[in-house]
């Protein structure tokens, strides 16, 4: 039952994170989250320092802020045409990143607020808190937490599904049809921090990663229409999650991080499909270079 | 508290990082240069299963087989990173994101299956992230210093090659060299610094070592000479306040104080340089403005 609990808990983080990814990946901001997903650990801290309580909701506004902050710098950095995009990312999240650290190590050595926990997440033990009404236990809070989660994600982009669209694929024609591409982008950069900082007990900083940008970039190997490339999306992300959980489970019987387990699988998929894709794969253009030597 | 024993460890840590600042601000410039900044971050994260693999098969410690093993496993990051964009419509940024992610996580699946004696594995990854600088030998130095020749020599004899390649590759083609070859040679160089310094900055802060000097570097010059004496400047003198600083504070990270130095070094840089600063600029406008008004008083 509790192995039940863990794959629908790894199943819905990918829905969760993968569909975010799509946008991510096309407007060529993968690495953002790579930057959110350090930094948004100073917006925990400087929560924690305000209110001393792990469980507190202000910890995830606070974290939320941070890698709203964490995207408004970056951009601040490039719109100054000091340097280049890759640079700048580069530039924030170590900053803020150490920031977060060094406050850690000097004020919180004592508390329990453990940075491998927060970078590495650990899925088999966000199963272990249930939520319980009276005596009924009802599953892990973490399912809930992500479900809601990518029921939110899904609401954005069924409501803001054109606006997307457009700011993704043509950001200088939203503008000046009047979309307004800062507000639907930082909404979009809002529940990327928003998931990132949800998922952290599961997966962890560096983790998300692969889920967020692996599904997408997988589908994007294969379809252009925008509507299937998320339907795709979330299909290999469930599909990534199910084998990774399978195996860490019935071949390392348990014994392995599933986490890592489903992302080394993510790459592995996205590679597969590279090799084998029918439209453009490595192995399709070997065939058709042998045919053509003949 | 200044006995010989403590400053000698201290004198051994500061020479230590101030010479991977400089190492690393050099070859920040050709990356930052050719955009790909974050490979660096890619690399330092892609050798966690390299490392453990190797741990696994020779099972010992011993440094230079763990570097050895986390070479291969980013020269194979590398090589699917060059894969992906030759074979695939997937831009840059989403290809490192995959691959730097995956990799980790195949480290951490690796280390799991070392030991499921979730301390002892938890203590070696939190080593790896973040680093340890208060533990560098004198061995490490002797490798930061031998790192530290090869790539100062392969700048100096190959200079030239470099720089045309970085600013002009398709001339640099015409002229019969081979791209792939110079790619290789900065990635090497790339990965070989990363490597000695991850065990000291750790894999999170890595990038900013990379980054942050070159950056600011940038600002003051735009001969490609010019950029690499500063940036290995900023970075030496980053990696030593930094560790100094920490050494003074009791419980002070070295790895984050160092990052911090280096930022604002960035910060200063931006806003102070004579030629693109903001605040030279700022100047610049003012007069000009107060310039036009008199001509047109005058007028």
């Amino acid at each position: 039952m509790i192995e039940f609990q863990i794959l629908l808990i790894a199943i819905f983080t990918s829905l969760a994170t993968s569909i975010l990814g799509v946008f991510l990946v096309l407007r060529k901001m993968s690495m953002q989250i790579d930057a959110i997903s350090h930094t948004v650990l100073l917006g925990i801290v400087l929560a924690f320092i305000v209110i001393p309580n792990l469980n507190s909701p202000l910890l995830i506004i606070g974290a939320t802020l941070v890698g709203i902050l964490t995207v408004f710098l970056t951009e601040l950095i490039v719109r100054s045409k000091k340097t280049d995009e890759e640079s700048a990312i580069g530039l924030v999240f170590p900053f803020l990143f150490s920031i977060a650290i060094i406050i850690i190590t000097l004020k919180f050595s004592n508390v329990h607020l453990d940075i491998d926990a927060v970078l590495l997440g650990k899925m088999e033990l966000a199963v272990l808190d249930q939520l319980k009404i009276g005596n009924l236990e009802l599953g892990p809070k973490m399912l809930y937490v992500v479900m809601g989660m990518f029921l939110l994600n899904l609401t954005f982009i069924k409501l803001f599904y054109k606006e997307l669209k457009i700011v993704s694929f043509d950001y200088a024609l939203a503008s000046s049809l009047g979309f307004m591409p800062v507000i639907v982008h930082y909404l979009l950069m809002t529940l990327v921090s928003l998931t990132a900082v949800t998922t952290f007990n599961v997966v962890g900083s560096i983790l998300v990663i692969s889920l967020m940008i692996g599904p997408a970039a997988t589908a994007l190997l294969f379809t252009k229409n925008l509507k299937f490339t998320i339907i795709f999306a979330l299909l290999i992300g469930v599909f990534n999650s199910l084998i990774g959980f399978m195996i860490a489970l019935f071949i390392f019987n348990g014994q392995t991080t599933i986490s890592g387990m489903i992302s080394t699988v993510t790459l592995f998929t996205f590679l597969l499909v590279m090799f084998l894709n029918p439209k453009n794969g490595i192995l399709i253009k070997i065939i058709k270079k042998h045919r053509k030597a003949y | 508290m200044f006995d010989f024993a403590h400053h000698y460890v201290l004198i051994i840590v500061l020479v230590g990082t101030s010479l991977l600042g400089a190492v690393s601000g050099v070859i920040g410039v050709f990356s930052t240069l050719r955009k790909q900044a974050l490979i660096g971050d890619t690399i330092s994260h892609a050798t966690l299963p390299g490392v453990v693999l190797s741990f696994i098969f020779f099972n010992q410690r011993s440094l230079p087989v763990l570097l050895i093993g986390a070479t291969v496993s980013s020269i194979i990051a590398i090589i699917l990173t060059h894969l992906i964009k030759k074979h695939s419509k997937i831009k840059n940024d989403a290809s490192l994101a995959i691959i730097l992610s995956s990799f980790f996580g195949f480290g951490q699946v690796l280390l799991s299956l070392i030991s499921n004696n979730a301390g002892v594995n938890q203590a070696g990854l939190s080593t790896f992230i973040f680093g340890q600088a208060a533990t560098m030998s004198v061995e490490d130095i002797y490798l930061i210093i031998i790192v530290l020749s090869t790539v100062l020599i392969t700048v100096l004899l190959i200079y030239k090659e470099i720089k045309l390649f970085i600013f002009n590759e398709s001339y640099y083609q015409t002229l019969g060299f081979n791209p792939v070859i110079t790619k290789f040679i900065l990635s090497t160089l790339t990965i070989l610094i990363i490597i000695v310094s991850i065990k000291s900055v750790g894999v999170v802060l890595m990038s900013a070592m990379l980054i942050a000097p070159a950056v600011a570097a940038r600002q003051w010059s735009n001969r490609l000479s010019r950029n690499l004496i500063i940036a290995a400047l900023f970075g030496a003198i980053s990696g030593f306040i930094g560790t100094f600083i920490s050494s003074r504070i009791s419980k002070m990270p070295t790895g984050p104080v160092i990052v911090l130095v280096a930022s604002i070094f960035v910060l200063i840089s931006i806003i102070f340089s004579p030629k693109k600063g903001i605040l030279s600029k700022y100047i610049k406008m003012k007069k000009m403005k107060k310039k036009t008004l008199e001509e047109l008083e005058n007028d």
